[in-house]
């Protein structure tokens, strides 16, 4: 496969049927990712990051539906796959760290029977003995002692139990890694420790990674592509730097300015007025026009085309170029 | 800023909280008592119109402290002054009113919201406890006004809280809050459960209130970016102490305690051209139940001596307005 990348997803759309209608929280996605490298999923609550992230291996609810667009995992046509060849590539191809994963484990048996239970289910020529070792090493990579094997998921710290899901998708030696808020719930140190962990492993299996986060300073430090969406759909992509030097979709400059840093000066911090939109009955142009502060009359009618400002830089806003970063103005707060 | 201006003054406040004995312990006669020691020696003052920010890891005693503020709690110890009066030797009708100075916000406002009870409703409750306005209407006026006091539009008076998004949910909290016109706010973790997009405006908002009607912050937070804009000084926790305490950009730009260091280098920069040095500490934070003596970070602490290990340091000035619990911070 050479020269294709690791990911490659092109106009995906998967909506949910609620009612009597589609929420299209999905629309039109695209990107790709390359072996080592790590995309950010970025937005507000309700924007489609999570739904676009677990459409690509069909992870989804009873009312999503993939409506249209190709998922290219290694060369794998993921909306051609069976369900049994489905579920073999979950895990095996692509794995997920779910949020609030402190959760996901089960109470009641010992950590480590877990993780050894689940590479045994998957890979049923591996001997006990066999996966006690791999679990052992895991733990090890992880920076967990392999002595707490024996210990039930309370006897475990909320970073060490988010350590252990780590160790549990990487149990299969998978391509792809999900990440959904890997780290929202714990501390600033061990979500510093925890993400340096996972970035580390990534790079040492030459793993694709997805991060999904809300936490634009996570994204910032851990991600070589970003894709900001909006309503369903992808705003504004690219390079991380390049996206960070020269943000060009509003949303994006609203987003980066809205976000505090402990970092270099005091600045204001601007906040972007009104609600997102609803995805049953979008704007008919740009879903973003409602809320735009540099709108004019075709962003209510025509649907923004995505437009290359570099190699990887594209942004879908039908001003883009006509306006710096600084024109933009939104609501300041007074400090 | 004299010290005849604070608002508020707390001498070494303690919550300590019994651990509950297993029945065999109970059995075989284990009788000594154990305590998590949630908040263990705090003194500060919060100055009339500030913005005291309280900032520390899960288990550090900050929520705790905003509960005791807020007239929730007891402590166990200390003594606490609201403008010269000790709330916790008020009794009945006296503590009734007294209340109405103090308000709280919680961190979820998806889960502090009554249900079953329009907006309005949930705006007025507290003039109806407390008597304030002759009757209904005055009361639904008052309540409207502090609606629009928190940026809400008026239609939404009348809508339930599963109808509106969350900034919309902490924006009824604050009117609540606001509507007995408080001196004193606890605001704890106000905005962590918001969008990112939606969280400078409440914090904003915030502000403004500070602002127009003198409002005194406790802002209780994990988020030192949050808290920098926030607040006008930061009290950095540990275990149940105060570690450092300063105003915001000391705090940020020059801290001297270990602690702080460690927390401050934790925080991730939105800049993909920063390059973040670590400050790196093994472990993670232990239980509150049990401390060994001497510093409570000496244990992880890149810099401990033996002294350290030994005895506890106090907070004390390593310049003006800024102090520090640290044996090895040079002192002023």
């Amino acid at each position: 496969m050479s020269g294709a990348p690791l990911l490659d997803v092109r106009g995906l759309r998967m909506h949910f049927r609620i009612g009597g209608g589609w929420v299209r929280a999905v629309d039109d996605v695209s990107f790709s990712i390359e072996r080592a490298q790590t995309l950010g999923l970025v937005g507000e609550s309700g924007c489609g990051k999570t739904s676009a992230a677990l459409a690509v291996i069909r992870l989804l609810p009873e009312n999503g539906h993939i409506l249209g667009g190709q998922v290219l995992l290694d060369g794998i046509d993921v909306n051609r796959l069976l369900p049994h060849e489905l579920r073999q590539l979950r895990w095996t191809r692509a794995a997920i760290i779910f949020q609030g994963a402190m959760n996901a484990l089960n109470p009641v048996f010992r950590v480590g029977d877990q993780l050894m239970d689940a590479l045994m289910l998957h890979r049923p020529d591996v001997t006990r003995r066999q996966a006690r070792e791999r679990v052992v090493s895991l733990f090890e990579q992880v920076g967990l002692q392999p002595a707490r094997m024996v210990n039930y998921p309370h006897e475990f710290s909320g970073g060490m139990k988010q350590r252990a899901m780590i160790a549990m998708s990487l149990l299969l030696n998978p391509d792809l890694i999900i990440a959904d808020e890997p780290t929202t719930a714990l501390d600033v140190v061990i979500q510093d420790q925890i993400v340096e962990k996972l970035k580390e492993l990534q790079l040492q299996h030459q793993q694709g990674m997805i991060v999904i986060s809300h936490d634009i300073s996570v994204v910032a430090e851990t991600c070589d592509l970003i894709a900001v969406m909006y309503g369903g759909k992808i705003v504004e992509y690219g390079d991380i730097k390049s996206v960070f030097a020269r943000p060009s979709h509003p949303y994006t400059i609203g987003l980066l300015r809205s976000f505090p840093s402990v970092r270099g000066e005091l600045r204001d911090l601007v906040t972007i007025p009104g609600e997102p939109p609803d995805l049953v009955n979008p704007p008919p142009g740009c879903r973003f026009e409602p809320r735009c502060p540099v709108r004019a009359a075709i962003c209510g009618r025509e649907e923004p085309p995505q437009r290359m400002l570099d190699a990887s830089h594209r942004v879908a806003c039908h001003l883009a170029g006509q306006f710096g970063p600084d024109e933009v103005d939104f609501q300041r707060g007074k400090w | 800023m004299s010290a005849s201006d604070a608002l508020i003054t707390v001498r070494g406040l303690r919550k300590h909280f019994p651990v509950r004995k297993g029945v065999v312990a109970a059995l075989f006669g284990r009788t000594r008592d154990r305590f998590l020691r949630a908040v263990d020696g705090v003194d500060f003052a919060i100055q009339r119109g500030e913005v005291l920010g309280l900032a520390g890891e899960s288990g550090s005693g900050k929520t705790t402290i905003g509960m005791i503020l807020a007239l929730l709690d007891r402590p166990t110890g200390g003594a606490v002054s609201f403008d010269g009066v000790d709330p916790f030797h008020l009794k009945g009708k006296k503590l009734k009113d007294f209340r109405r100075n103090t308000q709280i916000i919680f961190q979820d406002p998806y889960q502090t919201l009554n249900p079953r009870l329009r907006v309005i409703d949930t705006v007025a409750e507290p003039l109806d406890i407390h008597g304030i306005g002759r009757h209904g209407r005055a009361r639904h006026e008052m309540a409207v006004a502090a609606l629009v006091l928190a940026g809400l539009p008026e239609q939404l008076a009348g809508r339930y809280p599963h109808e509106l998004s969350g900034g919309q949910r902490q924006r009824v909290a604050i009117a609540r809050a606001m509507v007995l016109r408080p001196r004193f706010i606890v605001a704890d973790e106000p905005v962590s459960m918001l969008d990112v997009s939606v969280r400078s405006g409440v914090m904003s908002l915030m502000l403004k209130l500070k602002r127009e009607f003198r409002v005194t912050y406790l802002f209780i937070s994990h988020d030192l970016a949050a808290s920098r804009y926030m607040c006008d000084r930061i009290a950095v926790m540990y275990l149940g102490r105060i570690m450092e305490v300063a105003d915001k950009e000391t705090i940020i730009q020059r801290p001297v305690h270990p602690y702080t260091q460690v927390l401050l280098s934790a925080v991730p920069v939105p800049d993909p051209f920063f390059d973040r040095k670590r400050v790196r500490v093994p472990g993670e934070t232990p239980s509150p139940i049990d401390l060994p003596p001497g510093c409570r970070f000496a244990a992880r602490c890149p810099r401990a001596v033996a002294e350290c290990r030994e005895t506890e340091p106090d907070l004390r000035a390593v310049a003006p307005g800024h102090l520090a619990a640290c044996h090895l911070a040079a002192p002023a």
